[in-house]
């Protein structure tokens, strides 16, 4: 099945095109490639943050991050090896501002996956707001430290 | 409490004979608009021993298969929105993944499977359910089902 992108962390705004063009579907296999996003999006169904056809330039606005907008410090191995087991990946692979999207690939159910364990590993909640700041192995580390929670 | 006959469940669900597997439902539990995590559904579909799959599934020996339970108790986690929207076109589910999903007995032609799902956690659009199937008060099956839920007016 495919993997749902629900980011709301950027946005994209259409910048100004003259005429919207349509891109022809591929008459062997309309649904190549497509996400669970693009499927609900060609089915008519409304979703909140929508890839952009690549004919339209994308402007990504970047939203403060109150939990990796900070000073660079080690992760603690604990934290690590936690993150590391969750999305499947390699521990050297993981720095304090890896960005678990685009450095490592994971999708929205990988993170949902990872911030449930984090919840039950650490008995904490965590909002929706939150989980969108979430984004690398800092954020996480510095998120558990506001909570009071050692990782 | 809240039930939902076959004509409350069709305005619910966009499942359609001979791929609806809910025949009625009842609310065990209510939470919140806001917060549905806490949400209980009790359901439960007869086992016709004129449906389609005990035909092929199989020959001689008919058995509501495993995939067939998933989707029933899925079509539930769908109705655990239905307290808190008008119709079926306000929420829609899709499956993500299942976890920790065991099947323990067989269910066989002629019984009712009673199902109950439990909304235990909702990130963002993600929303998981705790789940169980059973059969004259055994449990037949049970985990945790995972899902996307796209609302529109929810």
């Amino acid at each position: 099945m495919a993997t749902a992108k629900s980011s709301k962390k950027t946005t994209t705004s259409k910048a100004k095109t003259p005429k919207k063009t349509t891109t022809k579907k591929s008459a062997k296999n309309p649904h190549k490639g497509s996400t669970m996003d693009s499927f609900l999006k060609e089915e008519g169904i409304k979703v909140s943050s929508t890839p952009t056809s690549s004919q339209e330039p994308k402007v990504e606005v970047s939203i403060p991050n109150p939990y990796n907008d900070q000073p660079e410090e080690p992760i603690k191995p604990e934290l690590l090896s936690f993150i590391a087991e969750k999305l499947r990946q390699p521990v050297d692979k993981i720095q304090p501002k890896t960005n678990f999207r685009k450095d490592l690939g994971a999708d929205s159910l990988d993170l949902v996956e990872m911030v449930v364990f984090m919840e039950e590993k650490f008995n904490l909640q965590v909002s929706d707001e939150d989980l969108r700041f979430l984004s690398t192995p800092l954020a996480v580390q510095n998120y558990l430290k506001s909570k009071g929670v050692a990782p | 409490m809240i039930h939902y006959s076959q004509e409350d469940i069709l305005k619910h669900l966009p499942h359609r004979s001979p791929f609806l597997f809910v025949n009625e439902a009842t609310v065990l539990s209510l939470s919140s608009r806001e917060n549905p995590v806490g949400t209980k559904l009790q359901g439960s579909f007869f086992l016709d021993p004129s449906l389609d799959c005990f035909k092929g599934h199989f020959p001689g020996l008919p058995i509501f298969p495993g995939v067939l339970q998933v989707e029933s108790l899925a079509q539930l986690c769908c109705l655990v929105f239905a307290p808190y929207k008008k119709d079926r076109e306000d929420a829609l589910f899709f499956l993500l993944q299942l976890k920790d999903f065991k099947f323990k007995a067989m269910a066989k032609p002629s019984k009712t499977f009673v199902m109950e799902a439990e909304l235990i956690n909702k990130k963002d659009k993600v929303v998981i359910f705790k789940v169980q199937g059973q059969i004259d008060n055994e449990i037949i099956c049970s985990g945790e089902i995972w899902g996307l839920i796209e609302e529109k007016s929810l």
